[in-house]
């Protein structure tokens, strides 16, 4: 079941009136409603993987209960590698078993040794990198003492498998999310027109900007030998945008989704294109996962501490995981190498964290350094993104052979004016709003109701009429 | 939590009047007779799926036109042809294609498997009647809806900035030249298939068949005149399966219409594109050969239709 489907749009309205007007303040009922309606929503992908999420579920919440009561450190230690090796060997088993076994046939082969891969023609279970990681993040705050182990199953599903965020996340961290699960939700006005408001940018990103730019990204990217350089250079551009306008999008209507059933999940995306360096990049780009390596895996390996080679092979680390992360290949890898490579320069010089304020607060324009800084990391990252879209990596390297050609020079023979208008209004509007949680989470308010509900309204028709040929969300595919 | 909800349902009803604004201005918009005049006019025109589509170079027969479209079951022929024909007196002669695979009950997954059915909604909604869409509905509802809700995104914008050009973006068919062979690559898999046509499924489509007898009606209601024919197929296409059916249909239900069979062509294999498909060097022979029905009166041949075709072709392909 897709966010921007109309299973969906019959879903959600269902389930809310239910959580609303029939379980009211019983937050008993409305966290069964919660599970049950989250169960039926990912069973709509796939019943036979919805047996792996409650196996996930269920080992993760015993390992908690054996971990909380553990008396010695080695026994905690014992429950804590059992739920690790087993969550990640599932994952291993669905999303990396056949990549290993090619590439060691492949190594073999190199030596002179014949083998057979064996591999398994297995789909993968969609969202099983995202709730693997919830329960990792549950399973290390119970072992190191950050949290108490859950004790009602029935919360700790819902934490696991709430609809908004099970497929795509934002990763969230127990510490953040039982705590609501387990308190009385009560109807907040504001909060859940806030949550229409941003599912309403959403849909703009994923339907208007997102989908219309992907059918010229795919269509230079799968024919690249055909066009100029130049071309090649605006479908880079319109893929940096796609994934970010997607995914990005997926979030706001996830958050949105939520609010409207009184919960507040993690920030995901801060207006990434807007950075002054891969730093500050990184803070604002799929938060949630990068604060869940920076503190599951960057910091239990030393992080900034220690000898400078400690900190260069720490932060190769972090980013070729979270490459890896994203799918079995070698493309992946090279991308989170190829920012590892961004960053060190920052963190070696210690001038990692010199912006952590929204660049140009509370002033209209940049500063022109400002200005050249956002520029040159958009186009740093807009590079790396070439690795992450391509099908391999010599479709990668042809890529950019053919894109810095003397083409490069010529005008593009793909130039949707209508799409690239839009998407310029789109950016402006992202400007205006980026010291929001999201671009129109305050635009308009001052004004009166008949003005405001115009706009909405305006922007609901655009997306009826000019939205762009369904894709799937990108991120469903990690 | 009453003002969320009476927001809420004020909103949804001012959407849904929006939305049916645009719906009827769309649909009102994409009537209109100009959008559907043959430039330039034509007194023949060539109807059915793919094998008319990419065999069919219209531009060398006299005042023909090839509105063939790959995949198109004849309900959706006779949609767009029951609006072309209103708006082209000028046409006289309906060549209307028919298969193996057009009678075969492979044809009703082309009227309302989603696939097929979720982009020809929003080409078609505005033209057809009642009748067509609640065979579509009944078939297939959430495919329907789920085209009907792309009915805006695909037609409204596009109005105000194709103009006249409206039959080409619904894709309402047209000779398509295709370039290349692949029917070295199709002999292999069907060797290693091990094809036997005697398992091929041989249910009949008995919705398309009807929607075949209502095109025939719609025809003669504009008094043109029809014919049936069989493009060239590969002796090995999987199209030709079920050749007793076929034939016993076209004798019990179209037994009034001359049929002209050019399935067994002897056609060289560089001009397939695939085992079902002519390429652009095979069609430019064969509609070469349908010329030569139009200079000689060929088409109202009473005698033994096969034999003479046989005959001309045989003559024709020495010339060639």
């Amino acid at each position: 079941m897709l966010f921007n489907s109309l299973s969906f749009a019959l879903f959600l309205p269902i389930v809310f009136f239910l959580y609303w007007f029939v379980c009211k303040h019983d937050r008993v009922k409305q966290n069964w409603l919660l599970l049950v309606s989250s169960y039926f929503f990912y069973a709509c992908w796939d019943v036979r993987f919805l047996f792996l999420l409650m196996f996930s579920t269920a080992l993760d919440y015993y390992s908690g209960l054996r971990i909380d009561g553990a008396s010695s450190r080695s026994t905690k230690k014992t429950w804590l590698w059992i739920s690790i090796s087993i969550n990640l060997g599932v994952l291993m088993l669905f999303k990396y078993f056949n990549f290993f076994a090619e590439n060691f046939v492949s190594a073999a082969a190199t030596l002179g040794i014949k083998m057979h891969a064996a591999t398994i023609n297995v789909l993968l279970p969609v969202g099983i990198s995202f709730y693997t990681f919830h329960g990792l993040s549950y399973i290390l705050d119970i072992y190191n003492n950050r949290i108490k182990a859950e004790r009602n199953i029935v919360d700790y599903s819902v934490f696991v498998s709430f609809f908004p965020l099970l497929v795509a996340g934002p990763i969230e961290r127990a510490t953040h999310l039982l705590p609501q699960i387990k308190r009385n939700r009560t109807f907040n006005y504001t909060q859940l027109a806030d949550g229409m408001r941003q599912i309403l940018w959403g849909l703009v990103k994923k339907l208007l900007i997102a989908d219309n730019l992907a059918m010229y990204a795919d269509m230079i990217f799968a024919k690249h030998a055909q066009y100029h350089g130049s071309t090649l250079a605006l479908g880079v551009v319109f893929f940096a945008i796609q994934i970010y306008a997607d995914f990005s999008g997926y979030t706001d209507i996830a958050t949105g989704t939520a609010r409207l059933f009184g919960i507040e999940l993690l920030r995901n995306f801060a207006f990434p294109y807007f950075s002054r360096d891969i730093a500050e990049f990184w803070r604002r780009w799929h938060i949630s996962l990068t604060s869940w390596f920076k503190d599951y895996l960057y910091i239990p390996l030393g992080g900034s501490r220690g000898s400078t080679w400690m900190k260069i092979r720490n932060t190769y680390i972090v980013f070729l995981v979270s490459g890896f992360w994203h799918g079995a290949n070698w493309t992946f890898i090279v991308w989170g190498l190829l920012h590892a490579t961004y960053f060190l320069p920052l963190l070696l010089l210690n001038r990692n964290r010199q912006h952590l304020e929204t660049v140009a607060a509370g002033r209209w324009l940049p500063s022109p350094k400002e200005f050249l800084s956002i520029s040159v990391t958009f186009l740093l990252v807009c590079f790396a993104w070439i690795f992450f879209r391509s099908p391999n990596l010599s479709a990668a390297i042809t890529f950019i052979g053919e894109m810095c050609s003397a083409s490069f020079f010529s005008m593009p023979e793909v130039f949707p004016t209508l799409i690239v208008a839009i998407v310029l209004v789109f950016l402006i509007v992202e400007w205006m709003g980026r010291e929001q949680p999201y671009a129109i989470a305050k635009t308009g308010l001052n004004l009166p109701r008949p003005v405001r509900w115009s706009m909405y309204l305006g922007i609901t028709i655009l997306i009826i009429i000019m939205s762009g040929k369904d894709q799937p969300f990108i991120y469903f595919r990690f | 939590m009453k003002k969320f909800l009476k927001h809420i349902i004020l909103y949804s009803l001012l959407l849904m009047v929006a939305t049916a604004a645009i719906l009827t201005y769309s649909v009102t918009q994409l009537n209109k007779d100009r959008y559907f005049l043959l430039k330039p006019a034509a007194s023949n025109v060539f109807l059915g799926y793919s094998h008319v589509q990419f065999s069919i170079a219209d531009s060398i027969l006299p005042s023909s036109r090839n509105l063939g479209m790959k995949g198109e079951a004849y309900v959706f022929t006779l949609i767009k042809a029951r609006k072309i024909f209103q708006n082209n007196p000028s046409i006289k002669n309906a060549f209307i294609e028919v298969s193996n695979k057009q009678f075969n009950v492979y044809m009703d997954s082309c009227i309302w498997q989603d696939q097929f059915l979720k982009p020809r909604i929003p080409r078609f909604l505005s033209v057809m009647n009642a009748e067509e869409f609640s065979l579509l509905f009944s078939k297939n509802k959430s495919g329907t809806i789920s085209g009907m809700t792309d009915f805006p995104r695909q037609n409204f914008v596009a109005l105000s900035r194709n103009g006249d050009d409206v039959m080409r973006r619904m894709e309402w068919g047209g000779y398509r030249s295709l370039a290349g062979n692949k029917l070295p690559d199709d002999l292999k898999r069907i060797r290693a298939l091990g094809y036997d046509p005697d398992t091929l499924d041989n249910q009949l489509s008995l919705t398309n068949i009807l929607y075949l007898q209502k095109l025939v009606q719609l025809c003669r209601e504009h008094s043109i005149k029809v014919w049936f024919f069989r493009t060239p197929m590969h002796p090995k296409s999987g199209d030709r399966t079920n050749e007793i059916v076929f034939q016993q249909i076209l004798k019990s239900k179209f037994a009034d219409i001359p049929f002209f069979d050019f399935i067994d062509l002897d056609l060289p294999d560089d001009e397939y594109f695939d085992i079902n498909h002519l390429n652009q060097k095979g069609a430019k022979r064969f509609s070469g050969f349908l010329g030569d029905f139009f200079t000689y009166d060929l088409w109202n041949y009473s005698g033994n239709k096969l034999e003479m075709i046989h005959d001309r072709w045989h003559a024709f392909s020495w010339k060639y």
